[in-house]
C-alpha cells in the first residue's frame, strides 16, 4: 500500500478539524514511516544509539530515543507553518544535500559510539546534554529529508488546511504518528541494554551500537552517490 | 598584384588539400567523425534523436526513494538523464526511443513496487 492509497478514501474527512482527521493524519504518519525505506535502517541506528546510552546511564536511553523523536516532531511543527515553501526541500538537489548530511551525522553518531567508553565518568556526564541535544538535531535533519513528501501529499489531498493553525495542527499529531516507531525502537534499544548485566555485555553493546551507525552512514552515502 | 594572385592560389591550393584529407579521413574512419570545423559533418547527422517525458510515480516517501527510482530508471539502455521531483510526485526522463519505450520505463518503476502513471511528453 501507499501513503496516496491509504490517504485518498479520506480526503474529504482531512478538510475539517475533526478527531477523524486527526486519526487519519496519525495513522498517515506512521504508513509513511512503513513505506519509507530509510525507517529500518535508522530505526536500528536510535535503537543503537539508545542501546550505548542507556549502558552508560541509567535512563539514557529513553531520553536519547525521546529527544530523536521530540526531533521529528517538531521539525514536521516547523514545516507545518511554511507549507507554501514545502516544494524546495523536494528538489533532488537538496536530497542529495541531505544524503550527504545523514552519512555524515550518523557518521560522528558512530564515532562517538565507539569512542565514549574509553571516557571517564566526568566526561561522560559533560558530555551527556550534548548528546540528548544532538539526537534532537539528528531528528531534524533526519526529518527534513524524510517527511516532506507526506506532507506534501498531505497538503494537496487536504487542500483546506490553509489556515497556519490548522496546519501546525495536523504536522504535530503527523510528525506523532511518524517519530513513534523510532520512541518505540530506542525504548526496545534500551529495554534489552537494561535486561543484560552490563559488566559482561556493555562493551559488546557499544560495538555494535557503533556498527549500526556506520552501516547506517555507509546507506546515505550510497543515496548521496546515487543521486550525483 | 602579381604577388596577391599567387598568394591567392597557394592559399586556395592547401584548403583544396585540406579538403581532401578531411574526406579520406571521414571514409576511413568507422564513426564517421571528422576532425575539422565549420559545416555540419556526419557526426552531428548521426546524433540520435532524444525525447522525454514525465513519468508520473505514486508511492515515493523520501530521498532514498527518489534515488532508487533514478537509479534503476538511469539503468537502462537509452536512457540518458533522469530528474526524480518529490514535489511533482514523478521523474523527468530523456530517452533515446530506438533503445528504450517509455513502457518500459514504467515497467521497471513498477517493479520497484512504486505506480507509475501514463507518461507525457515534457513541456
Amino acid at each position: 500500500m501507499t501513503l496516496e492509497e491509504f490517504l485518498q478514501p479520506f480526503a474529504s474527512g482531512l478538510d475539517h478539524n475533526t478527531l477523524t482527521s486527526f486519526g487519519v493524519t496519525f495513522l498517515g504518519g506512521i504508513v509513511a514511516s512503513a513505506v519509507c525505506p530509510c525507517t529500518l535502517p535508522v530505526g536500528v541506528g536510535v535503537a543503537g544509539m539508545a542501546s550505548a546510552s542507556q549502558a552508560r546511564y541509567r535512563y539514557g536511553g529513553l531520553q536519547v530515543s525521546t529527544a530523536f523523536f521530540a526531533g521529528i516532531v517538531i521539525s514536521l511543527m516547523v514545516l507545518g507553518t511554511v507549507a507554501g515553501r514545502l516544494g524546495a526541500l523536494a528538489t533532488e538537489s537538496f536530497g542529495r544535500n541531505w544524503a550527504l548530511a545523514m552519512a555524515i551525522v550518523s557518521l560522528i553518531a558512530a564515532a562517538l559510539a565507539f569512542w565514549r567508553p574509553r571516557m571517564n565518568i566526568d566526561a561522560l556526564t559533560t558530555w551527556r546534554r550534548p548528546g540528548v541535544l544532538g539526537t534532537f538535531g539528528y531528528g531534524v535533519v533526519f526529518s527534513l529529508g524524510t517527511s516532506v513528501a507526506p506532507r506534501l501529499l498531505l497538503l494537496t489531498i487536504a487542500a483546506a488546511q490553509a489556515r497556519p493553525e490548522q496546519g501546525l495542527l495536523l504536522a504535530f499529531v503527523f510528525g506523532l504518528g511518524r517519530g513513534l516507531p523510532f520512541l518505540l525502537a530506542g525504548a526496545a534499544g534500551s529495554t534489552i541494554t537494561g535486561l543484560t548485566r552490563l559488566g559482561l555485555w556493555g562493551r559488546a553493546i557499544q560495538l555494535v551500537s557503533g556498527a549500526a551507525l556506520l552501516i547506517v552512514s555507509v546507506y546515505y552515502a550510497n543515496v548521496f552517490i546515487e543521486l550525483l | 598584384m602579381a604577388n596577391l594572385d599567387r598568394h591567392s592560389i597557394t592559399l586556395s591550393f592547401f584548403r583544396r588539400i585540406a579538403l581532401v584529407l578531411a574526406s579520406v579521413i571521414s571514409l576511413l574512419s568507422p564513426t564517421g567523425y571528422v576532425f575539422a570545423a565549420g559545416a555540419p559533418t556526419a557526426a552531428t547527422d548521426s546524433q540520435p534523436a532524444l525525447k522525454t517525458v514525465v513519468v508520473p510515480v505514486e508511492g515515493m516517501a523520501c530521498v532514498v526513494c527518489a534515488a532508487t527510482v533514478k537509479k534503476t530508471v538511469k539503468s537502462l539502455a537509452g536512457v540518458s538523464r533522469v530528474e526524480v521531483s518529490l514535489e511533482k510526485r514523478g521523474a523527468q526522463v530523456t530517452y533515446e526511443p530506438d533503445k528504450v519505450s517509455p513502457d518500459t520505463i514504467v515497467a521497471a518503476i513498477n517493479k520497484l513496487g512504486y505506480k507509475a502513471g501514463s507518461p507525457r511528453e515534457a513541456p
